[in-house]
């Protein structure tokens, strides 16, 4: 007979220790930048969720479309059927974007749009009889998902998903640009990627970016860099792809985090803010060229799962476009962002262990240096007591440790934020950051 | 209703007290009624829920950044003085925060205005209704009435007015507001209680008695039976009941669920004047808390008989009395009564409680205090763990980390303390602990009730401590004292001022002094051993013994298992130091603070919590940078103690833990025989001298030839252990004490070595008498058993 016990406590929770059981706080309720505890307790929720409610919790425009789609028709199988909603959305997603991206597929997660990413990058120089180009270029800190393709393309993630291979193979990093936090200079950095592409471009199927590093630290790529490899993706025959899931839907300020740029991808992930989170979506954007490819061959694209594209899901992506298009929304957006990186560089200023803000629109990263030591990151057991004690003083943030590059937490608030609450913000994280 | 507003509705604040001053906030039956009030009406009441209560100021903060406007906290005698000191905390921190007290308890401070306790309010009377209705309005517009006392204003008597609707309190439809909160799982025991009425309603008929109806009751405690299987079930409020017939309808009700809940009732001792023989036990009830107000009432013969009746034919009957505060006012003759239902049985040391009525302090007869005190242990069992943590600077994990546990100072350095802030700096748990240098004079002390009910002494020793620190308005936790007793040859340890009977006896010594005293029975000397490591030479002393340790795998004498090292943190595993969470400070001379007693200062009195915390890791950080503790051999044994004694260098230290690679081991073995010197017949009946531990160093089983030779795959939580030649395995992480086979033994002891499968089997061949293929089948044999029983899965072991 089995001696093992059903678990008091079912349920593990992703990216943390397993025995951690029911430690996690339990959220009940969510209201506008608020969620609230079911002992009642509110907190500012200074991440949407994850990274996704970007309009923030009811949202009555999202709520409404969501009801109405459930009351028409909540699934359509897209594998033999279409429906108006599905087809709307995607119509709507690429008036969002440049010529160039002209087709849409939808997933359901960020990872499986970093997924999708891959193959179509692979097949794509496959199907031009060009099978020696099948290496990816991803950077050394960046992160793309946890599915075994984008977990692969990780480099943030090497370490830690050592263990789960083998790995999709193919990929090679490369340093991460980090002259945002003062270290090297971008014509170095420049000068470092046209080596690789001039050295690799032969077997270089594409690259996969995030156009702001996200998990990795808040960390803006400098825009000659993303133009550059813009550049080398074309004079080498690769595919650019840009991992938006995070700095998609508006949360840059701009609809898309390449905008600030003007380097075009031929490959665009989304999911996250597509429909402010409400429901699991995803979608990835591409050229025409690719899709001629696929076209010239008589192929479908071999990627599947059942929910992608749901109706419902694509209902309150049709919402969340409509408020993101409202007039005033993107510039409310960069507003309050730099009103928030203000505040906090003025109001941390004397704190030793504050290093910098960093970010564009409400994508903020908090750099926080060790105030013990001095060094440019703070040991993770502080890091994680600070994080602690702003959830306690009502303030949810994610920590970011990248050891040897960049530590601190993100402050990514959903765009409805107004000055008053960027400024409770502040006041909590400068009472918890300063000590008394 | 979708979602929330923020800063709407009321926060509630619910302190229990799990011991003395050892509190926990969470949920009430009062305030569940609160939420279910305001849930019926879309409002918000958020509820405070803490296991592990950080410094006053922590948890003040928190509950302002629930934003509520209104701070409603259910007050009850034991909670008094920290609710106190909440409010002035809260008021300090945001002075246009509302914060009303409600609770029966509150109803009882006559003559005191909110105001002194930085109250805006006292809520008299249908908690619900009237907080509703202050969430709901501006400060400007509140009134006194007969539900609200209002700052500034002193209430002479109870006077109640009508005028709220209270139908939805007694609303059928109204369910009680329950907490599906992990934090509240995790809290301190939860207490599962129903409610059959209750004393705060408006009215002056019926001295403000509310009940719910029948059916409310009968589903309530229904829904409550079945949460509760299994454990105790408090019915609240049948003492309300006037009428004969009434307790009888309530009894039915609950006499359905005595099958799977132990029923407690509480009753006035006049009622079980009406009932009938065997109506408690047809109700099922096991549990009585009989309320008294006159000594007459004890010495009733009628009642005294049917209470016999009942214990004799209720499998773990038990009986507490609570009684009225006014009856301190006749303390000989209700000591005498109670005396005489101790020595009938009917109840046991410990029962009985006293309610005081409102702030009054009340002094109590000797004798009626002495019944009063909790049973006399000596010390209660959280704040003992408290303070041996303090000395040995082991604290568990879970107790790290929300503030500083223990200050520890001398008398003199008592006007040191003009700048501390306890409020910003300790735990809401914490602890003074006071070394005096004066003889201890606790038995001439006068014994008191204060608002608390609980017995107390007034022990002037630490008196002026407890003033010095009041006078700043600073709450003040625990202050334990060790004084000299009579004879100057070993200490008095007092836990508080609350009296839990005589003093523990403490022996403060030198190691060196211990090991030559030779006292080597199991019991030792009455009391506490404490052991100091004060100098080199008694560094000696204690390494002597680890070292003998380590060769023979047993300990020498009794004191190494029965006695606490002082700063034994030092020697043990890695992650034992807790410097970095600061839960212990000492205060020096000058007003310095260091943060292991004798050690380099960390910062100064009047420092903040952050600052000496900032300091202390930096400390940290630095020593371990200079020890090169990163990649030293023993990195993932040592606890790295940063703050080294004067009579130890930092390369003194390093080598004498890396010479004595079992210290860590050591450390554990002493901490998991106390536990099984405790819990199990077994080890309490052995001399500790004889049992047996598989070291690294030291095997029972397998020769001594086979030196170790790769890594342990025996993980550290697992102890072999002999005892009279009989081997055992204790999981320390299960608390499992379990018998093994001397083959079992060998294969765990060779795992300890570390082992290769030649080896291994070689050694079962030489110890069993077996030939190779027997001893490899023997091996795979236990190796199986060790993964089916959860003990060492095969893979690790094969890894």
């Amino acid at each position: 007979m089995s001696t093992v016990q059903k678990a008091v406590y079912p349920l593990i929770h992703p990216l943390k220790n397993v025995q951690l059981g029911e430690s996690f706080t339990s959220m009940s309720n969510g209201s506008g930048i608020y969620v609230q505890d079911v002992n009642g307790k509110p907190y500012i929720d200074g991440i949407s969720g994850l990274w996704n409610v970007s309009l923030g919790y009811g949202h009555p425009g999202i709520r409404q479309a969501i009801v109405d789609q459930l009351d028409r028709i909540p699934f359509v199988n897209l594998v033999d059927q279409t429906n108006p909603t599905t087809v709307k959305f995607a119509e709507e997603l690429l008036s969002l974007t440049p010529e160039r991206l002209s087709r849409v597929i939808y997933t359901c997660t960020g990872s499986e749009s970093a997924e999708l990413a891959i193959k179509l990058m692979r097949k794509y120089q496959s199907l031009r009889g060009l099978e020696e180009k099948q290496n990816i270029v991803a950077l050394s800190i960046s992160y793309h998902g946890t599915y075994y393709g984008a977990m692969s393309a990780s480099g943030i993630d090497q370490e830690i998903s050592q263990g789960y291979g083998p790995k999709v193979p193919g990929f090679l990093f490369h340093n991460t640009p980090l002259s945002a936090l003062g270290r090297g200079s971008e014509e170095e950095e420049l000068q470092a990627i046209e080596e690789l592409f001039n050295r690799e471009g032969d077997r270089i199927a594409g690259m996969i970016v995030e156009p702001i590093i996200g998990s990795g630290g808040t960390i803006p790529l400098p825009d000659a860099f993303l133009r550059k490899i813009r550049e080398l993706c074309d004079r080498h025959g690769a595919l650019l792809a840009f991992d938006e899931v995070a700095t998609g839907m508006g949360r840059t300020g701009r609809m898309f985090g390449f905008e600030h740029s003007g380097a075009v991808p031929d490959i665009l992930g989304l999911s996250k803010g597509i429909n402010s989170g409400y429901l699991p979506l995803g979608a990835v954007l591409f050229s025409e060229n690719i899709y001629r490819e696929f076209a010239a061959a008589h192929l479908h694209i071999e990627h599947l799962s059942t929910q992608n594209g749901n109706p419902i899901a694509c209902a309150a992506g049709l919402a969340t476009i409509e408020a993101l298009k409202e007039p005033g929304m993107m510039e409310h957006i960069t507003d309050m962002g730099e009103l928030l990186r203000g505040l906090l560089n003025e109001a941390l200023a004397d704190c030793p262990a504050f290093k910098e803000t960093r970010g564009k629109g409400l994508m903020t990263g908090v750099a926080l240096r060790s105030d013990l030591t001095g060094e440019d990151c703070m040991e993770a057991e502080r890091l994680s007591a600070l994080v602690g004690r702003l959830k306690q003083r009502g303030l949810i943030v994610y920590p970011f440790y990248t050891p040897g590059v960049t530590t601190g937490f993100h402050l990514y608030p959903p765009f409805i934020i107004n000055a008053q609450e960027v400024a409770k913000i502040v006041g909590i994280i400068k009472k918890t950051l300063g000590g008394r | 209703m979708f979602g929330f507003t923020y800063g709407d509705g009321v926060t509630l604040v619910h302190f229990q007290a799990q011991s003395p001053r050892l509190y926990t906030a969470g949920d009430s039956l009062n305030c569940q009624y609160i939420r279910a009030y305001f849930k019926q009406r879309g409002g918000n009441a958020a509820q405070y829920i803490e296991a592990h209560l950080a410094t006053l100021q922590d948890c003040a903060e928190e509950i302002e950044s629930f934003g509520s406007a209104v701070v409603a906290v259910q007050v009850e005698a034991e909670t008094y003085s920290l609710c106190r000191s909440l409010s002035r905390t809260l008021k300090q921190l945001d002075s246009e925060l509302r914060i009303v007290w409600f609770g029966e308890w509150v109803g009882k401070l006559h003559g005191s205005d909110p105001q002194e306790v930085d109250a805006d309010a006292f809520i008299l009377a249908e908690p619900e209704a009237t907080i509703w209705m202050l969430s709901e309005s501006d400060k400007e517009c509140w009134e006194n009435s007969g539900c609200l006392q209002l700052a500034g204003s002193i209430r002479e008597e109870a006077v109640r007015i009508s005028g709220i609707d209270k139908d939805a309190v007694e609303s059928d439809t109204l369910t009680l507001d329950l907490l599906a909160s992990p934090d509240e799982r995790k809290g301190a025991a939860v207490e599962f209680k129903v409610r059959w009425a209750d004393r705060q309603g408006e009215t002056v008929r019926n001295g403000g008695i509310r009940r719910h109806s029948m059916q409310r009751f009968a589903e309530e405690a229904a829904k409550a039976a079945k949460t509760a299987a299994g454990t105790t079930l408090s019915i609240e409020g049948f003492e309300y009941a006037n009428a004969p017939e009434e307790l009888a309808r309530g009894f039915e009700i609950i006499a359905a669920h005595a099958p799977t809940v132990k029923l407690e009732v509480g009753l006035r001792i006049d009622q079980l004047h009406a009932m009938a023989p065997g109506q408690l036990e047809a109700a099922g009830i096991s549990a009585l808390k009989l309320t008294i107000c006159s000594p007459d009432s004890l010495k009733d013969a009628a009642i005294k008989g049917l209470l016999t009746q009942w214990r004799a034919g209720t499998a773990g009957a038990r009986i507490r009395l609570w009684l009225d505060g006014e009856m301190a006012g006749q303390g000989m003759e209700t000591a005498r009564h109670l005396k005489s239902w101790l020595s009938a049985g009917l109840i046991q040391p410990g029962d009985v409680r006293i309610r005081v009525n409102g702030l009054q302090q009340l002094n109590l007869e000797s004798e009626l205090a002495d019944l009063l005190a909790s049973a006399g242990s000596g010390s209660d069992p959280a704040l003992l763990n408290g303070y041996l943590a303090y000395k040995t600077g082991q604290y568990p994990p879970q107790a790290l980390g929300s503030g500083v546990k223990h200050i520890g100072l001398s008398d003199r350095h008592i006007p040191d303390l003009a700048e501390l802030e306890p409020n910003q700096l300790m735990g809401i748990n914490s602890a003074f602990i006071l070394s005096q240098n004066s003889v201890s004079s606790s038995e001439k002390e006068d014994k008191y009730l204060d608002a608390e009910g609980v017995v107390k002494r007034d022990r002037t020793g630490y008196n002026r401590l407890a003033k010095e620190l009041e006078s700043k308005h600073q709450y003040v936790p625990h202050i334990q004292a060790e004084s000299l007793t009579a004879d100057t040859q070993t200490r008095h340890l007092e836990m508080s001022a609350y009296d839990f009977g005589p003093p523990i006896e403490m022996e403060l010594m030198n190691y060196r002094e211990a090991a030559g005293r030779e006292i080597e029975d199991q019991s030792g000397v009455p009391g506490l051993e404490i052991l100091e490591v004060g100098d080199a030479d008694n560094l000696q002393a204690f390494l002597e013994d680890v070292q003998a340790f380590e060769q023979v795998g047993k300990f020498r004498h009794g004191y190494q298992v029965r006695g606490y090292v002082t700063d034994s943190c030092r020697w043990s595993a890695a992650g034992q130091c807790p410097i970095k969470q600061l839960p212990r400070l000492s205060i020096e001379e000058e007003g310095k603070i260091a943060g292991c007693g004798g050690c380099a200062a960390i910062g100064r009195v009047g420092d903040s919590y952050d600052s000496l915390q900032r300091e202390a890791s930096a400390a940290s950080t630095r020593e371990q940078l200079l020890r090169g503790c990163d990649t030293c051999e023993i990195r993932d044994t040592c606890s790295k103690c940063t703050f080294l004694p004067e009579y130890m260098t930092r390369s003194q230290y390093c080598e004498i833990r890396k010479r004595h690679a079992m210290l860590h081991r050591y450390m554990q073995v002493a901490q998991v025989f106390k536990g099984l010197r405790q819990y199990t017949v077994l080890f309490r009946d052995t001399d500790i001298r004889e049992v047996g531990v598989s070291l690294r160093t030291c095997t029972h089983l397998l020769p001594a030839a086979y030196q170790a030779e790769g890594q342990s795959w025996v993980p550290d939580h697992l102890f072999v252990l002999f005892v009279g030649g009989q081997p055992l395995l204790y999981q320390a992480a299960s608390g499992k004490l379990l018998k093994l086979s001397p083959l079992m033994a060998l294969v765990l002891e060779a795992g300890i070595k570390g082992l290769s499968e030649v080896s291994l089997k070689r050694a079962i061949a030489e110890v069993f008498k077996t030939d190779e293929t027997q001893a490899e089948t023997a091996a795979e044999q236990v190796s199986r058993k060790l993964d089916e029983m959860g003990i060492i899965s095969a893979a690790r072991r094969a890894s």
